[in-house]
């Protein structure tokens, strides 16, 4: 052998040296990441899990997820697409899967496998709308089932619009389909007897605070208060203005829209995340399953000082949580909901004596025993506007009834 | 298995190299290989590698058959069954829902459809098999008498999946005896290391703009949108195509085998004539020996010949009438260039018949990738300026800005410029300082092509769903 064949010493080496770290990697079994993530795990090994091929996959699954070096190689994935371009770009648009992220994992961390796109513009990575008519109509007769199911109680549905619906580039605004027109479309699906919450208007108004966060596809906090005021309003309840709370502050969050895209753009660009304590005194309890649940505020500080930040409110996606009051004011509400609604509940431990909110991702059981239970008088419909452009949570919604 | 994954290129490449190289019985080594390209083949398609096995084993008794009673009726006969085995597998996994659907429309029936996807490779196998026992026939090559070293010819992983068509005369000397040296292996890795760079670098970059440009349902499709996402399926389908041939070729090498060259820098072809003769040489060379010529090539029937080998060209591709169309598109080019275009290109500069090549592959692309021929024709139309839709839209320009480099080295990489430099220039310079230099250089290419594309395909897999839970 002379030096001439060096690239054959180059070429076997690196194959064996991270082939090799990997597999050792894989059986140390360590993933290489936070705490809060879900592992890959092998498939069993059946005849059917081989020839409809998921066996396969979960292998090469595994294999990616715990390949030596993985968060360093894809940190020189994005270094090399930077040389798609001369000179360096802000504004991007980037495909992912899943409807709405989190949403989109089902308890059983299936992928859901709808594409959409993200703006990235103005230092924000944006979700782009779509509409799609059947999605929306399906969502909307979901929810009309209730008020069927249920012709006691108050129905009501807010759809909250995302940051994207206020850009102030007209340009870029053609790329996304009006969420003004979708929420008022989806209302239009509705029968008479659900009440929708306008939180549009109220928004807009608010349009230049900081309402949304730029790196994460949920509202910040404050952009929930809004919505909480249109719908106290409806409700004729009291509504505390903003500086009557008790706050806190965490910074440095690179949320959802950072994970899907790591783009540089957005990274240079972290979030804070601006907390608003209840006034009321309240027990919170979240229900992850019949055994494990967590106790205290619906604000839960711990999640401030971890990556996840979001999860401070409410604690994150539970499949059911109970806030109990000291009020009596008869207000027993229950949410029905997407991850946008955790940062707007809180806010219910002032208006009401008993919230229960169900994850309809999570909650596999009968929503009518709940509503009896807790002599539920209101359901609230929370989910973003986007929402409506995926049949899922219809279904989802739909499995909660009884049959 | 596909060569740019992970477990393709950290475990299954290194185990079946330190394996084959560790052994020095050729017998042995024949068999690792049987064993690891079946069990290539079978990772994907755990069912199907039967019908594989099956092909081999009736073409391998066929070849035998011919040979034992050569310049008999029977030869013919043996001959038959195998064209006849071959195209009915081929018939009934790519062909029989198509055809059935077409019946059923014309006739108003409603003939039974099967549920089986398309089996790897099939149509790379069934034609390797195919034209072994055609060459037997014909007295080309001797038929192989011990029935593993043809099963080795027909799953050989290098090129089962998607080609180069490899033909059993081209490489019976090396099923018997194979040369390792590393001068070969080492230049079988440069190659490999090239493929994986044109397929991961290139290939899948272009591929993930195409999918955003042609979506569904077109709304917002611009004409600079529409000539944006032909010209990156263009890139798409060439870099992939011959990158995945560069890396059989490659492999090929390192395991002792010389597989000929399937593209030779299409793109910068100045007829049709001359892109099939540049595009994926071994299919063009199949349907010439196989086809073409047997009819009558150009002495007898010269137009039906045309018709029939292009429409075959066409549908071997996909069963659908949209590659029927592409097809025959070429065929009529070749045909037209044959009759007179050919002689007054010769005379026009060299770029105005370049422009002609190029315009006339982007409509083929067209044709080829919407398998639903409305679509194609709605992207032509607006290509064309037919259609009234936007010029241009945000979206395309923020593509157009954020791929500007790409393009640029996309567009070089399809031409033998960057060959050249590097090959005869670079290499010649850095020799100059240092004997041993060009092979340094060749050795960091090749660890960072690895490095890099491994990065990238770690990318792909990256999985944001796994990291969500809050």
């Amino acid at each position: 052998m002379k030096i001439k064949h060096l690239n054959i010493i180059v070429f076997c080496v690196v194959l064996a040296l991270l082939g090799g770290m990997s597999v050792i990697n894989i059986s140390l079994d360590s993933p290489n990441n936070n705490k809060n993530r879900i592992t890959t795990e092998l498939a069993d090994f059946t005849a059917e899990t081989i020839v409809d091929g998921s066996f396969i996959r979960s292998v090469e699954n595994m294999f990616s997820d715990r390949f030596i070096f993985r968060n360093q190689l894809i940190s020189v994935a994005k270094g090399v697409e930077t040389f798609k371009s001369f000179g360096s770009s802000d504004i991007d648009i980037v495909e992912y899967a899943g409807a709405n992220v989190t949403e989109a994992m089902g308890q059983d961390g299936v992928k859901e496998t709808k594409w959409g796109k993200i703006l990235i513009y103005d230092g924000a990575a944006m979700e782009i709308n779509t509409f799609d008519e059947p999605s929306a109509r399906a969502y909307a007769n979901s929810i009309n089932r209730y008020a069927d199911v249920f012709p006691a109680l108050k129905i009501h549905s807010m759809l909250v619009p995302t940051q994207i619906e206020w850009i102030d580039n007209e340009d870029y605004q053609e790329l996304t389909i009006s969420q003004e027109e979708t929420i008022a479309t989806t209302n239009s699906f509705f029968d008479e007897t659900i009440h929708t919450i306008d939180v549009y208007e109220n928004m807009k108004l608010h349009q230049d605070e900081y309402l949304y966060y730029r790196t994460d596809h949920h509202w910040t906090q404050r952009g929930a208060y809004y919505a909480f005021e249109s719908f106290a309003k409806e409700l004729n309840l009291p509504i505390p203005s903003l500086s009557e709370y008790k706050t806190t502050l965490a910074t440095g969050y690179l949320g959802s829209l950072y994970n899907v895209t790591l783009s540089e753009a957005i990274a240079k660009n972290p979030d804070d995340i601006e907390v608003f304590y209840p006034l009321e005194e309240h027990t919170y309890t979240g229900i992850v399953d019949p055994i494990k649940y967590n106790e205290g505020n619906v604000i839960v500080d711990k999640w401030l000082n971890e990556k996840e930040k979001y999860a401070c409110f409410l604690g994150g996606d539970q499949p059911l949580v109970k806030i109990e009051t000291e009020l009596t004011n008869g207000k027993r509400i229950l949410v029905l909901k997407d991850s946008y609604a955790n940062a707007l509940v809180p806010f219910f431990a002032d208006i009401a004596e008993i919230v229960i909110v169900i994850d309809p991702r999570m909650y596999d059981g009968d929503v009518s025993k709940i509503i009896d239970d807790y002599d539920i008088t209101d359901i609230l419909f929370v989910n973003y506007a986007l929402i409506t452009r995926w049949d899922g949570y219809s279904s989802l919604y739909n499995e909660l009834l009884p049959e | 298995m596909v060569f740019s994954s992970l477990v393709f290129l950290f475990l299954f490449l290194p185990i079946n190299l330190l394996l084959y190289y560790t052994v020095n019985n050729s017998t042995v080594r024949n068999w690792i290989l049987i064993i690891f390209s079946l069990f290539f083949y079978a990772y994907g398609e755990p069912v199907w590698v039967l019908l594989l096995i099956i092909s081999a084993t009736v073409d391998f008794f066929i070849g035998r058959l011919i040979e034992l009673n050569r310049n008999t009726w029977k030869a013919k006969a043996y001959l038959l069954t195998s064209i006849l085995v071959n195209s009915s597998l081929l018939g009934f996994f790519k062909y029989w829902n198509f055809l059935a659907s077409n019946i059923d429309m014309i006739f108003n029936l409603s003939l039974p459809h099967h549920q089986f996807l398309l089996p790897i490779g099939i149509s790379f196998y069934t034609f390797q098999t195919l034209s072994y026992s055609v060459d037997v026939y014909r007295g080309e090559v001797k038929a192989q008498q011990q029935y593993h070293k043809f099963l080795l010819f027909v799953s050989l992983f290098h090129q089962l999946v998607a080609g180069p068509i490899v033909r059993y005369k081209d490489i019976a000397k090396e099923i018997e005896h194979r040369e390792l040296s590393f001068d070969k292996f080492s230049s079988g890795v440069n190659r490999f290391a090239q493929g994986l760079a044109k397929k991961v670098l290139l290939a899948n970059t272009a591929g993930a703009l195409v999918t955003q440009l042609f979506i569904k349902d077109f709304t917002n499709l611009s004409h600079i949108g529409a000539w944006l996402g032909i010209i990156m399926f263009a890139f798409q389908i060439y870099f992939d195509f011959s990158g995945y041939s560069d890396m059989a070729i490659g492999l090929g090498k390192m395991f002792g085998f010389t597989y000929k060259e399937n593209f030779n820098y299409p793109y910068v072809a100045t007829s049709a004539t001359e892109f099939w003769r540049r595009w994926h040489i071994s299919l063009g060379s199949f349907f010439r020996d196989y086809v073409y010529i047997p009819l009558g090539g150009n002495k007898k029937f010269l137009y039906r010949n045309i018709f029939v080998v292009w429409m075959l060209t066409g549908l071997w591709h996909g069963a659908s009438w949209n590659f029927v169309l592409w097809g025959l598109f070429y065929g009529f080019l070749l045909f037209i260039e044959k009759s007179f275009l050919l002689n007054i290109l010769k005379k026009l500069p060299r770029f105005i018949s370049h422009a002609y090549l190029l315009l006339a592959m982007l409509v083929g692309w067209v044709l080829f990738y919407f398998t639903d021929l409305s679509q194609g024709l709605y992207v032509l139309k607006t290509m064309f300026l037919i259609n009234r839709v936007a010029f241009i839209t945000p979206e395309v320009i923020i593509h157009l800005k954020n791929n500007s480099l790409f393009l640029l080295v996309a567009a070089i990489c399809s031409t033998p410029i960057l060959k050249n430099l590097y090959v005869y220039n670079l290499r010649n310079k850095l020799s100059k300082f240092h004997l041993d230099l060009p092979y340094v250089m060749d050795a960091v290419i090749v660890g960072s092509v690895i490095v890099i594309t491994s990065a990238l395909l770690l990318g792909d897999t990256y999985n944001p769903f796994l990291y969500f839970r809050f």
